[in-house]
């Protein structure tokens, strides 16, 4: 590993353990410090081990989860498109996985946490399925532009039929609106088993998958010619980013930006390599969500402002600092 | 531009001119009221209503026993002996589902005028509107309609009714109702948090907290809690332990039972001691019948206190 490389991982990690420790300190219970360190020795308030150890300890974990996929995602997505707006989005995830909550929870009645989480995964799969089959990707030569199109034509299909199901029972669609904002506001420790297993498969995916990626960026005649299965990693990557958004979008809901953000900014810091830009991706894709949901939680307490409103205000001022950041610099 | 926004004009103003046509059909004796915005001429007595809202303005409705046809917002409440023959209509309002229904006074909170919800500027246009308001106590909505309505004998005899069942609540539990202070509360268990409904948050006049204030009972401060009444869960404690009993209503989302296996929930004094009352379906809005329905549930929670 290079001195940059070093300090570069240093970096990332740096702002990952500062979110970390914002997300534990926050909270709407003011908690010092010193209180939280005695709960953890097991002297203190039988509360604040409760708070630390059941409420923000687990929500922390599930926003970093949830941030470093969204990020990979968004980072697999823009490179196996060449596309630089791709983020989960583009595959109808968010869209689908909207979709299938609000028919499930009000049309078939299936209340509760559980249902939100079986029924976001389910309608994120089958929207990410549908986008490369409906614009056959596999026989196509101009596949990212195809892809795209079928993405933006398979979101705004589930975003019409979501609008029309929430309008035939505006009162059971009030119950998930706030998991349609993106929110970390429920159970995380019962939500981190759940959707661990598929995010951690998910992160070996990419990983597996992020050489062929670069392989993939050099243009697809070069990319054959140096033996590159294309229709191979394109599946794999598809299979990544079911993992990785699916998984989080059921946890916490369609959680903008991140997945568009976060690689944006990592190509700024470490290049094109996508062995290093995946992995510094997901470590500032997990600062990311879990900053801006302390930042929502403490903003307005006791009310909380959903963290997918947080990185959406956030984020969108600092993408257009990246785009003109990038514009000054010379080519 | 400019034609755009003629063509609107002249659509605007033709959907108007028709919808006041339709509206006045059938019209009867009319008598003149004078409104909080203006004077306005109120059919008498009415053979056709619309309550906007299924809380307040049907439950006036009912108690005022004026001739429905149609309500909107949510499903009645199974408290409310609303008839069958009465549909729910679309929600938010159709304003042309409404027209068609040919009513010759509507009701509907005066909440936000301008809104899909509360869209009283424009029912206008269909038919006399009177206003009732979520910031004041349900008596005074009803003997503001009964007395625009010329039906104050009903509404007193609803609002003596209410009176002497709290009367009895409070001749029974006096004491206890005094030294015991209680919140009722519901539980969001996607957010997890609680709802407070203590008097001054944003929702205005909650019905839990009119009914406490009749019966003199004392809450948690609405000073204590966020804007429209929250307590996050790890506020639980700092908050809720204060309270020596809890009303917790069930909106029938599986909330009590999400909150039963809330640790934080389990260590408050009130839970500890089982002085919870669980309080089926959604009664933070309403009217008169929900007023009687909440009595029965606190006079509970105070018999469960005594106990």
């Amino acid at each position: 590993m290079s001195r940059r490389a070093f300090r570069l991982a240093l970096f990332s990690t740096a702002l990952l353990v500062l979110a970390a420790g914002l997300g534990l300190l926050a909270g709407p219970r003011s908690l010092s410090l010193a209180a939280l360190a005695e709960a953890v020795r097991g002297h203190g308030d039988d509360e604040a081990w409760l708070i630390l150890a059941g409420l923000r300890a687990p929500r922390v974990l599930l926003g970093g989860l949830v941030g470093a996929a969204l990020a990979v995602a968004g980072g697999i997505i823009q490179a196996a498109t060449r596309n630089p707006l791709g983020d989960p989005g583009l595959l109808g995830i968010n869209a689908g996985a909207g979709l299938a909550v609000v028919v499930g929870t009000g049309l078939l009645g299936l209340a509760g946490a559980g249902w939100i989480l079986v029924l976001a995964a389910l309608g994120a799969t089958l929207a990410a399925l549908a986008v490369p089959l409906l614009a056959g990707l596999a026989r196509s030569s101009d596949a990212p532009v195809r892809l795209t199109l079928a993405g933006v034509a398979v979101g705004a299909l589930c975003y019409g039929l979501t609008q029309a199901a929430a309008l035939a029972d505006p009162e059971r669609f009030d119950l998930v609106r706030n998991w349609r904002v993106g929110a970390l506001s429920g159970d995380a420790a019962a939500l981190l088993p759940a959707v661990a297993p598929a995010l951690l498969a998910g992160f070996l995916v990419s990983a597996l998958l992020a050489p062929a990626l670069n392989v993939a960026a050099l243009g697809e005649e070069r990319a054959a010619t140096l033996g590159l299965p294309l229709g191979a990693t394109r599946a794999l990557a598809l299979l990544a980013v079911i993992l990785l958004a699916g998984g989080a979008t059921a946890a916490a809901g369609p959680i903008g930006f991140v997945g568009l953000a976060a690689p944006h900014a990592v190509r700024l810091l470490v290049g094109a390599d996508a062995r290093a830009a995946l992995v510094h991706a997901g470590l500032i894709g997990a600062a990311l969500v879990i900053a801006a949901d302390a930042l929502g939680r403490v903003a307005v307490a006791p009310a909380e402002v959903p963290v997918g409103i947080v990185t959406t205000l956030v984020g969108a001022p600092v993408l257009l600092l990246l785009v003109r950041t990038r514009a000054r610099r010379p080519a | 531009m400019r034609g755009t926004a003629s063509r609107r004009g002249v659509i605007g103003g033709g959907l108007m001119l028709a919808l006041s046509a339709f509206s006045a059909r059938g019209e009867d004796a009319r008598r003149r009221v004078e409104m909080p915005l203006g004077a306005l001429d109120v059919p008498v007595p009415p053979r056709r209503v619309v309550a906007i809202d299924s809380r307040i303005s049907l439950e006036s409705a009912l108690a005022l026993d004026l001739p429905l046809v149609g309500y909107s917002h949510s499903r009645a409440r199974p408290w409310v002996p609303v008839p069958a023959s009465v549909p729910m209509l679309a929600a938010p309002p159709d304003l042309e589902q409404i027209l068609m229904l040919a009513p010759d006074l509507i009701l509907c909170p005066d909440t936000a005028p301008a809104s899909d919800w509360w869209p009283l500027d424009r029912l206008q246009a269909i038919a006399p509107v009177l206003p009732s308001s979520h910031r004041v106590t349900w008596q005074a909505n009803l003997r503001d309609l009964a007395g625009w309505l010329d039906r104050m004998d009903l509404a007193q005899a609803r609002i003596a009714d209410h009176a002497a069942r709290i009367a009895g609540i409070r001749a029974r539990h006096g004491a206890t109702i005094a030294g015991t202070r209680v919140a009722a509360l519901y539980f969001d268990p996607l957010k997890r948090r609680a709802m407070v409904c203590s008097a001054g948050t944003g929702y205005g006049l909650l019905m839990p907290a009119q009914v406490l204030a009749e019966l003199g009972g004392s809450e948690i401060a609405a000073d204590r809690l966020g804007p429209y009444g929250e307590v996050a869960l790890e506020s639980f404690g700092a908050v809720l332990g204060a309270a020596d009993a809890l009303l917790l209503i069930d909106f029938g989302d599986g909330a009590p039972q999400a909150l039963a296996r809330e640790p934080l929930w389990r260590r408050l004094p009130a839970v500890r001691a089982g002085r919870v009352e669980t309080v089926a379906g959604n009664c933070t809005f309403g009217a008169g019948y929900t007023a009687d329905y909440l009595a029965t549930a606190w006079q509970a929670l105070y018999a469960r206190v005594e106990a």
